[in-house]
């Protein structure tokens, strides 16, 4: 069914069409998150001038500093303020920080990149292999422990395993660290990009690299698992599919061999839906990685951003929104081009 | 099948990477002359000019100095910067001849004109820090007499200013800050991530989220710290902080529940300190809601909830019922005052003596991030049920529960307070004058004219004799009008390795160890 | 999935047409999911029977008896207020449903509702309701529902609210693209000819044939909804003390792991089963619905 075929050649103008389109769309969606946003950080009982004010301040501190922060002003003239100010690439200033949020977000996302980046890199090396072992020997041992593994990771409460896997691996058994990107003595490599695992191999740092793939082995182990099952389960349901198709039955009555089938011909046409889960699996990440920051004391966007949400610091909050739903929405519109390119059935509608 | 075959080149190099040189990892103890702080709480910003967070202090008030010090661990104000003063016997103009040849960090000299510079940023930004002052000193009020002495001039004699000089608000940040003003913040964006003093140390690196390092002034005008480096590291989790102090990873730290500080004592190598301190847990009774502006119930209040209960179920036995606002330790307090205790009898006839029988609804508010309140509420909860007070714990982030705190939109709410200076004015004039209903201090908007006489006068008395027998009139009313629940003044514990020495305790700087007087033992 | 792969998968489910014999021989091959509807039967009657399950008072609290180990006062130990933690557990699944519940109800309802008319209506109003559908996916969801929660005030009663708001618009989709596929099907083709009016061809003809692909997702959103929900209260921004809910719980029992192990076990156990419950009987009824996978099945 889904197999490649060499493209009609109308299709470069619908391509045109369709690209404009969703770019078009992409911005709507992103200007009523943006209102949404402001709207759900403003309307709020809270007052983080009180916050800023300090627990003994009289109430003409409490004025200026709320006049400081343009919250006197009304609700349409502050939206339009911060538009102006995001148009010239200006989140505003963190309350809890007193630094541009932007700053601050720069400085957070190499953590997180770091994180889910490689913890992709795991889902996608040990979930396709599960699929296609799975479909293999669909219905039988090796398919019901997949399934296990798959279902056990979504069932999981992401805090109550990192709880236990740190309370085993560094406080029973000492053999991983506790929380954190390096040991305690271990000075950060220079920064570079960020990214420790990068930074510390330029820097020829052997003691911090050795230090961060320790850090990273298990907030990656519990982030991977917990975002395998989509994939796992995608890829056996197209092998499912492939494997049951004429070409495959061909391939076998010719007397290729099977791993030669599964691999050569049946993974490959099933690997385009996956495609899509392993896109999609990036926010399912993304979202893993509020609570795995938290738990493992991870200095990334999520980290930064329940802190925030803690404080009501609302010009971090929207700007930790706004950043997100671009990296959320940018995936999908990336995959749903790739499917497209791929898969000639596909209409944009 | 192989379906794991990528297996065979990934695993082989992890597990070289993570067995290759060992230095020991774990049992790895610190260098001598750094101090590797673990702390449960992040710092949010370095400029001591905004910040009135504790956790803040910690890490910024060694890399400033001030006019004046506090001795030892006495409240007692020693010279600093200034080498000595006058007072004008108004006690309105308070005079400072400062020491010479002392250099901010940046190279920048500090004189009367540079000590003026940074009260004038701090009252010009009017952020939290500068709330200690308010109605006190203003801008004007300060004049460079020399480049060595400067002079204050007040708006109102206020007792404790000296002793408002020792805080961290109170830090003397260089002129050299506005080299980095951007949009007219006054070096506001900059400071927030650098340090900017004369003190002991300065900061060399902060990675948010993961460590802090404070690193020893080398053109110090005092006395040198012991310590190279102070590294204040991140660590949320308290479990995995006991456990790097129990392994020696980390030297000292905090916070740690009582139940992981009673556990960790007595372990090899570790000591955890122990002192009284002023921190003081209570309860505000709105006195606007109509069942609470009835001194019986707020009284019932008061009778039915269970202080020694508490003390042990959520401090474990570490604090000290109060006995009225005034805390044990603070000169003012007095031991004879009216101690409420447990007595629901008691409770049940004062409430039906106010004409509630059958009881009512109250609500609690607390921030559920405190932990120690979450528990607290619930006890509290428990308490009020059996007199027949229903109680409903409403949860609301820090600054929607500090709204709601200032517009006496609560019924019952629990707190903290700590002195900013070392004076028994904190926790009378704040907390039952009328006209600081709400943030400012009075916070169960309690009005009472005769209280209001009396917690001016203290402020005004100059004779210490009169001014302690105020203190103990203002504490009856207080308790007897039951104007907050007392709950528990709390004792401050750190655990710290054996080899830290020097550590000195002094209760006005809680959370801010003397990282300029500690060193380590081989 | 994305919106293309969601509308396949979405067409291809209204004809469930099994004969029961099938379903039985095909429940019999899948051990697994027998085992997940076995233990929402069990959660569901725990729920429902806790003030008859539940040994002592789960709110009631005893100083004297705290963190007390397994015991047979206390078959899963007491917590740091002295409270009997099988009670609160205990207690905890009917909290855990009735959010579970509630979120997947009400989401499924308005995504209904909304996917109904945009599906059935078409032009400007679909239009419409598709862009805020979209908006809301586009939302990291744990982030929008912190937001939320942070905003209006932590409770159990915000959590729920803001996670109807990030899951309706997934019914929405679905049940658009059922009402797409089969508003060209003969038999409403028939229907509309017969002179069926627009509220009688949506809520007979329409509704009713394009429910049960909802009534599947929203079963296995039960359990997504609770461990969403455990989550946003361990992170502080859920339900508040003294509910016993099993995330709360566990955040409550986080710094006593080390000493005394049983505290934020358990009700993280809790969870876990309970979420594997749902998952396991709605990845099988998944299947059941799936026809690619169907035809090997019947095949």
């Amino acid at each position: 069914m889904r197999r490649c075929r060499s493209s009609p050649p109308a299709r470069t103008t619908s391509m045109a069409h369709f690209l404009a389109r969703r770019l078009l769309l992409q911005f709507v969606v992103f200007a009523g998150v943006l209102v949404l946003t402001f709207l759900i950080s403003h309307v709020v009982p809270g007052d983080p001038a009180l916050l800023r004010a300090g627990p003994k301040a009289s109430a003409e501190t409490i004025a200026k500093i709320r006049h400081d922060m343009g919250l006197d002003r009304p609700l349409p003239t502050q939206l339009a303020v911060y538009v102006r100010e995001l148009l010239r690439g200006d989140l505003g200033t963190s309350i809890r920080t007193q630094r541009p949020v932007i700053t601050d977000i720069a400085e957070h996302f190499p953590a997180t990149f770091e994180l889910t980046t490689i913890s992709l890199l795991v889902v996608v090396a040990v979930g396709i292999p599960l699929g296609v072992l799975s479909a293999v020997r669909k219905d039988r041992l090796p398919d019901h422990l997949s399934r296990v593994v798959a279902i056990s990771g979504v069932s999981l409460p992401v805090f109550w395993l990192g709880l236990l896997l740190i309370y085993i691996f560094f406080v029973r058994l000492g053999w991983l660290p506790g929380t954190g990107r390096l040991d305690m003595g271990v000075d950060p490599p220079p920064p570079l990009t960020g990214l420790y695992l990068v930074d510390s191999i330029a820097a020829r740092d052997w003691e911090a690299l050795r230090s961060s793939v320790r850090h990273l082995l298990l907030p990656v182990f519990l982030l991977s698992y917990v975002s395998l099952a989509p994939v796992v389960r995608m890829v056996r349901s197209s092998m499912l599919e492939v494997l049951g198709q004429d070409y495959i039955r061909t391939a076998r009555a010719k007397g290729l061999a099977e791993r030669l089938v599964v691999y050569r011909h049946a993974l490959r046409n099933a690997l385009i839906p996956t495609l899509t889960v392993i896109g999609l699996s990036y926010g399912t990440l993304l979202q893993g990685a509020v609570v795995t920051e938290t738990i493992f004391a991870w200095p990334g966007m999520a980290y930064y951003a329940v802190g925030s949400m803690t404080y009501l610091d609302y010009p971090a909050v929207m700007g930790i929104t706004l950043v997100s739903a671009l990296i959320y929405t940018t995936v999908n519109l990336i995959v749903d081009l790739l499917y497209g390119g791929v898969d000639p059935r596909i209409r944009y509608d | 099948m192989r379906v794991f075959g990528w297996m065979r080149a990934v695993v082989p190099v992890v597990v070289v990477l993570l067995a290759a040189p060992l230095p020991a990892g774990s049992a790895q103890a610190t260098p001598q002359d750094v101090l590797i702080f673990g702390s449960t709480s992040d710092v949010e910003t370095m400029d001591p000019q905004v910040t009135v967070d504790n956790i803040a202090w910690r890490a910024i008030y060694y890399c400033y100095d001030r006019l004046v010090q506090l001795k030892g661990s006495t409240t007692e104000v020693a010279p600093q910067l200034a080498e000595s003063w006058t007072i004008s016997p108004d006690g309105k103009t308070f005079t400072f001849r400062l020491r010479r040849g002392v250099k901010f960090t940046d190279g920048t000299p500090l004189d009367a004109k540079a000590v003026q510079f940074s009260f004038t940023r701090l009252l010009k930004m009017g952020k939290g820090a500068a709330g200690l002052w308010d109605g006190i000193l203003d801008a004007s009020g300060i004049t460079v007499v020399n480049p060595t002495t400067i002079r204050f001039t007040l708006k109102t004699p206020f007792a404790p200013f000296l002793g408002s000089l020792a805080t961290d608000e109170a830090s003397i940040v260089s002129p050299g800050v506005m080299k980095h003003e951007t949009g007219g913040d006054l070096g506001q964006a900059w400071l927030a991530g650098n340090s900017a003093g004369s003190g002991p140390f300065r900061l060399k690196e902060w990675r948010r989220g993961e460590r802090l390092v404070l690193e020893r002034n080398p053109t110090y005008w005092g006395r040198k710290p012991a310590l190279r480096q102070v590294i204040i590291r991140n660590i949320p989790d308290p479990a995995v902080l006991r456990d790097l102090l129990e392994r020696g990873e980390v030297d000292m730290g905090e916070t740690l529940t009582d139940d992981q500080l009673d556990a960790l004592k007595g372990k090899p190598g570790i000591t955890v300190f122990e002192a009284p301190s002023f921190l003081v847990t209570y309860l505000y009774l709105n006195n606007k809601n109509p069942y609470l502006s009835k001194v019986k119930v707020r009284q019932a209040i008061s009778y039915a909830i269970d202080y020694a209960g508490i003390i042990r179920g959520v401090k474990k036995g570490r604090a000290v019922q109060m006995r009225g606002p005034i805390p044990q330790g603070m000169a003012g307090h007095d031991k004879t005052v009216f101690q409420y205790t447990r007595n629901v009898a008691r409770a049940r006839q004062l409430l039906a003596e106010a004409g509630y029988p059958q009881g009512f609804e109250l609500s609690l508010l607390i921030d559920p991030g405190i932990r120690e309140w979450a528990d607290i509420a619930t006890i509290v909860q428990a308490n009020l049920a059996e007199v027949g007070i229903k109680v409903k714990i409403e949860g609301f982030a820090r600054p929607t529960m500090r709204a709601k705190l200032d517009k006496a939109d609560f019924d019952m709410a629990t707190g903290f307070w700590t002195p900013d200076y070392p004076d028994a004015d904190m926790f009378t004039w704040f907390w039952f004058y009328s006209k600081n209903g709400g943030l400012a201090g009075n916070r169960s908007f309690y009005v009472n004219p005769q209280m209001d006489r009396l917690v001016v006068a203290q402020r005004q008395e100059t004779d210490p004799a009169k001014r302690l027998a105020l203190f103990r009139q203002i504490q009856k009313i207080a308790v007897e009008d039951a104007v907050y629940v007392y709950l528990h003044q709390a004792i401050y514990r750190i655990p710290m390795r054996e080899r830290v020495q020097g550590y000195v305790y002094n209760p006005m700087l809680l959370f801010m160890p003397n990282f300029n007087g500690i060193s380590k033992r081989p | 999935m994305t919106e293309a792969a969601r509308a396949r998968s979405a067409r291809s489910a209204p004809g469930l047409r099994l004969r029961g014999r099938l379903v039985g021989r095909w429940l019999l091959r899948r051990p697994l999911t027998l085992v997940g509807a076995g233990i929402v039967l069990l959660v569901s009657t725990t729920g429902l029977a806790a003030p008859l399950l539940a040994p002592r008072d789960p709110l009631a609290i005893n100083i004297a008896d705290r963190l007390q180990p397994l015991s047979l006062a206390h078959p899963l130990g007491t917590d740091h207020l002295g409270r009997d933690l099988l009670s609160r557990i205990i207690y905890g699944a009917r909290v855990s449903l009735g959010v579970g519940v509630t979120i997947a109800t009400l989401g499924a309802f308005i995504g209904t509702v909304l996917g109904l008319l945009a599906g059935y209506l078409g032009g400007k109003v679909d239009e419409v309701i598709m862009r805020v559908c979209d908006m809301f996916l586009a939302f990291p969801a744990l982030i929008l529902a912190m937001a939320l929660a942070a905003s209006l005030g932590p409770s159990l009663g915000n959590t729920m609210l803001a996670l109807v708001i990030i899951w309706w618009p997934w019914y929405a989709r679905i049940m658009r693209g059922q009402v797409l596929a089969l508003r060209e099907s003969e038999y409403v083709m028939a229907a509309r000819a017969l002179g069926a009016g627009t509220g009688r061809l949506m809520f007979r003809h329409l509704l009713p044939n394009a429910i049960p692909p909802i009534i599947v997702q929203a079963t296995l959103d039960i359990g997504n909804a609770i461990l969403i929900a455990s989550s946003l209260s361990f992170l502080g921004f859920g339900a508040q003390p003294p509910v016993p809910e099993w995330g709360a719980i566990t955040s409550e029992g986080r710094t006593f792991l080390r000493d005394y192990w049983w505290y934020p076990t358990f009700p993280g156990l809790a969870i876990m089963v309970t979420v594997m419950g749902f998952n396991l009987m709605g990845d099988g009824l998944r299947d059941l619905l799936d026809p690619r996978l169907r035809r090997q099945v019947g095949g």
